[in-house]
């Protein structure tokens, strides 16, 4: 029990009519590093916010080291438990190490004495030294996330959080930044740190939480969140898969119309316009090959085509479904429109059940087209 | 200040160089279609406009004022009491009166109508009377009235003030009844006063006010007697008592003679001597100035810091407080500072006796505070939120946050503006003569009075004002560097630690 540090129970936040958190139910335990991940909008931020009550819960209970929080004034709980924001947010007008001596002195009492010794210390350790009377804005952004997190360590936080770290950050100097952070997980320290950093997530966590829609989605070691994801969304996310669907009702639908939305989603991800042509055609031969086969003229029909594009990998899924017979394109006498299919992708996949067929391929991007 | 001295310079160039030809005025018939000046609604106003129904009339408030335009050639004549004209030339003015009189004017004491009025009234009718009789009077009119200036003297009584003090309330500009020298109040009025209250056991307390003051005054009680060589008018009757005719005035009319040929050196020197040099008139100046300084730093003290206290008040966020300080801060911000004086000094204070430069002083700190709380709500809302979540990550409650991180952030960068309020709170201040404090302007406008040469007073206290703006932004450029954390030493900034 003395092992959980923090615990959440049914953690509730509403913005107005819109509820950003969920019944969130976490316990952290003692030297954990907790990433964080998921998609933007998804409350991870908000989450770590209530965690320090810069936001107030709606309802449930935070517990740090078993006693509730919400019975205590909130700096209280603040003073141990420290935070790095997204925008560094480092006191202008101070030098940074009247930055980082301000709360002890004020608030722990500790002389200033002491005090600037303890701040020049952990200013060497991530290598400012140099830069003790410098002000925020003399300095470049990593350097400024850094003092930051000084400034944070100054008050010996027993836990200490992250919000996006390296947000904010131009990537020639998002390193500096996470070198420090990771030094800081050799420390024992319990942290819990969103970030759109995956392998940075993956490397430092003991424990990988992924958010949707205001809850943990799914949380794990980082090798089950990264290697073998098993909720849908997280698999979307961690292979970073974009979904594309357009359903069918009629044989003479709007052809046009769908190659347009097909164009849309391809483009918005940057495509080169010979692969979208490409995925195109396929579309286009993969419906008039299945609707001469597997129905008769005058028979409603009913199908959908799904494109997944996975960003990660750059590949490009296409399925299609249809009622009506089973047919396996691929198995019968090549036609012309299967022809085209084999020269524009691979992996071809056939199963008909329930009255449906189901067809995939892989579209791909080198041309297999004979002239 | 090159630029200032030269600008100076062209306006008094401009100014003396008025010579133009105008309409001599020889007998009363050459004013029936003139512009003639006259204080408004006064017994000589109205003698006048009775007389010369179609002549043009010009209100003016002050001798001083009807000078100017006369000698403007803005006005043909003016009309006003004998006595008063018989002194205008005494100062080597080029003005004369016309011997016909228009009609008589009953000057004399008004008092305040109730019970304590009405008795003082009573005794000062006895008290003429008595006097009237043994000759004393005739020996203070021809004193006064009809003798030479190095005779209109008069040592003050000794009063045992058994009786109480009566408040008698003067504009003290109107020479020889009730007028300044040397910074004393002396004149007819004033020495039969002086003896009035010897005979009865009073003792007596001279405010010097406004004209329309004294009238309000006095008929609210806030002074016992008004003492101006008041013209009895049946609608001043009204508000006060009078007592029976101190004096019988005679309406006559005041009219330009040609100029002397004046050197233009010898004519501004001359002026200068006038106004600023013949009875130590320039000490009226300093007192002025050092009485607008006293209101503008206790402005500036309390605004400031009322300001700041509202400004916290409303950060704490209660919804009701907030609700109410902006109420009464768009409620002001509405107001014209000058009406807010009246309305301090005739409604708010009324009934307490507090000094007039204090009223000044909290009105133009209530003007004051609007822009520091203004400025102070803008300024924070214009620093980043994040520093303040920062602090409060560290444990710093949100008004430690504020104070020790935000708030010297908002003064920096804001300080500008508040110099310009600053500034601007000093330069208001001239409005306050309206509520009878003798401020800078006040005491030029009471030169003004006495040397009818409106000229150098106005531009000795535009000097003395604008040194005093100049001296207000020194001072406050030197705190303004202070601000600027860059500017400290690095072994200021950690000097009791080694590192």
């Amino acid at each position: 029990m003395s092992n959980v540090i923090l615990r959440v129970e049914n953690l509730r936040k509403d913005f107005g009519n819109v509820a950003v958190l969920k019944n969130i139910s976490l316990d952290v335990h003692r030297g954990e590093v907790i990433s964080i991940i998921g998609g933007s909008g998804t409350g991870k931020s908000t989450f770590l916010r209530t965690l320090n009550l810069l936001e107030r819960p709606t309802a449930g209970k935070i517990f740090l080291d078993g006693e509730d929080i919400s019975t205590q004034p909130p700096e209280l709980l603040r003073q141990r438990v420290g935070m790095i924001f997204q925008s560094f947010n480092l006191f202008a007008g101070l030098t940074l190490i009247e930055n980082a001596i301000a709360a002890p002195v004020e608030i722990k009492k500790l002389s200033r004495q002491d005090a600037c010794v303890k701040a020049k210390k952990l200013f060497e350790t991530v290598g400012l030294d140099e830069k003790l009377f410098s002000y925020p804005d003399e300095l470049s952004g990593g350097q400024q996330q850094r003092a930051a997190i000084v400034r944070a360590l100054m008050m010996e936080p027993e836990i200490l959080l992250f919000d996006e770290p390296t947000s904010a950050l131009d990537p020639t100097m998002v390193g500096e930044v996470l070198a420090v952070i990771r030094m800081l997980t050799k420390q024992s320290l319990t942290m819990l740190i969103v970030t759109h950093e995956m392998n940075f997530a993956r490397e430092v966590a003991t424990r990988v939480l992924f958010f949707a829609d205001g809850t943990i989605c799914e949380q794990g070691t980082p090798t089950e969140i990264f290697d073998t994801p098993r909720h849908p969304k997280t698999i979307a996310f961690i292979r970073r898969q974009k979904h594309f669907r357009h359903e069918i009702s009629a044989r003479n639908f709007d052809l046009p119309a769908m190659q347009g939305r097909v164009q849309n989603f391809a483009e918005r991800y940057g495509l080169p316009w010979k692969f979208i042509l490409r995925l195109q055609l396929c579309c286009e031969e993969i419906i008039v090959e299945m609707f001469d086969n597997c129905y008769s003229s005058g028979d409603d029909v009913s199908a959908a085509i799904d494109i997944v594009y996975v960003e990660a990998a750059k590949t490009l899924e296409l399925s299609f479904a249809c009622g009506g017979r089973a047919y396996n394109p691929f198995e019968a006498a090549d036609s012309l429109s299967v022809k085209i299919l084999r020269g524009c992708a691979k992996n071809f996949r056939h199963a008909f059940a329930d009255g449906v067929n189901k067809v995939s391929m892989e579209v791909v991007a080198a041309s297999r087209l004979i002239r | 200040m090159k630029k200032f001295l030269l600008l100076l310079t062209v306006a008094l160039i401009f100014l003396t160089a008025c010579g133009v030809e105008y309409k001599q005025i020889h007998s009363l018939d050459d004013l029936r279609d003139a512009r003639i000046g006259a204080w408004p609604e006064s017994a000589y106003h109205q003698l006048a406009r009775k007389k010369f129904p179609n002549a043009q009339f010009v209100p003016l408030e002050f001798i001083s004022d009807l000078m100017l335009n006369l000698s403007q050639h803005k006005i043909d004549a003016f009309v006003i009491g004998k006595m008063y004209a018989e002194n205008l030339n005494h100062e080597g003015n080029d003005v004369k009166y016309l011997p016909e009189s228009l009609g008589d004017v009953p000057l004399s004491y008004g008092f305040t109508k109730n019970e304590r009025g009405q008795k003082l009234c009573a005794q000062m009718n006895e008290f003429i009377s008595t006097l009237e009789a043994n000759g004393e009077l005739d020996a203070l009119r021809n004193k006064w009235l009809f003798g030479d200036d190095g005779g209109r003297t008069f040592a003050k009584s000794q009063l045992t003030g058994e009786n109480g003090t009566l408040k008698v309330g003067t504009e003290g500009i109107s020479m020889p009844f009730v007028y300044l020298r040397n910074q004393e109040v002396v004149g007819y009025e004033v020495e039969l006063l002086d003896k009035f209250c010897a005979a009865y056991g009073y003792d007596y307390e001279i405010k010097l006010e406004a004209f329309p003051t004294m009238l309000a005054d006095v008929s609210t009680g806030k002074v016992d007697i008004a003492m101006n060589a008041l013209e009895i008018l049946p609608e001043r009757q009204r508000n006060m008592n009078f007592a029976n005719p101190t004096y019988n005035e005679q309406a006559v009319a005041v009219v330009s003679t040609e100029s002397a040929d004046e050197n233009f050196f010898a004519e501004v020197t001359r002026r200068i001597k006038l106004s600023l040099v013949d009875e130590n008139r320039w000490q009226m100046l300093l007192e002025g100035a050092a009485r607008t300084i006293y209101i503008t730093l206790l402005a500036i003290i309390f605004g400031t810091l009322l300001g700041f206290g509202a400004y916290m008040l409303y950060r704490e966020g209660n919804r009701r407080v907030n609700r109410i300080i902006d109420a009464i801060y768009r409620t002001l911000q509405g107001v014209p500072t000058m009406v807010m004086l009246l309305f301090a000094y005739y409604v708010v204070f009324s009934y307490v006796e507090v000094p007039a430069s204090f009223v000044a002083a909290t009105v133009f700190a209530v003007v004051l505070s609007i822009t520091v709380f203004t400025l102070l709500k803008n300024g924070a809302d214009a620093i980043p939120r994040g520093q303040t979540e920062a602090a409060l990550s560290l444990g710093f409650s949100e008004r430690q946050a504020f104070v020790k991180f935000i708030l010297p952030q908002v003064v920096r960068n804001l300080f500008a503006s508040y110099q310009v309020a600053l500034n601007v709170t000093l330069l208001e201040t001239a409005v306050v003569g309206y509520i009878s404090v003798q401020d800078l302007t006040k005491m030029g406008d009471m030169i003004r009075a006495r040397t009818y040469d409106a000229f150098v007073p106005i531009i000795a206290v535009a000097a003395i004002y604008f040194l005093l703006s100049r001296l207000l932004l020194k001072l406050t450029d030197k705190l303004s560097q202070r601000l600027d954390p860059k500017r400290r030493k690095r072994e200021d900034i950690l000097k009791d630690v080694k590192l």
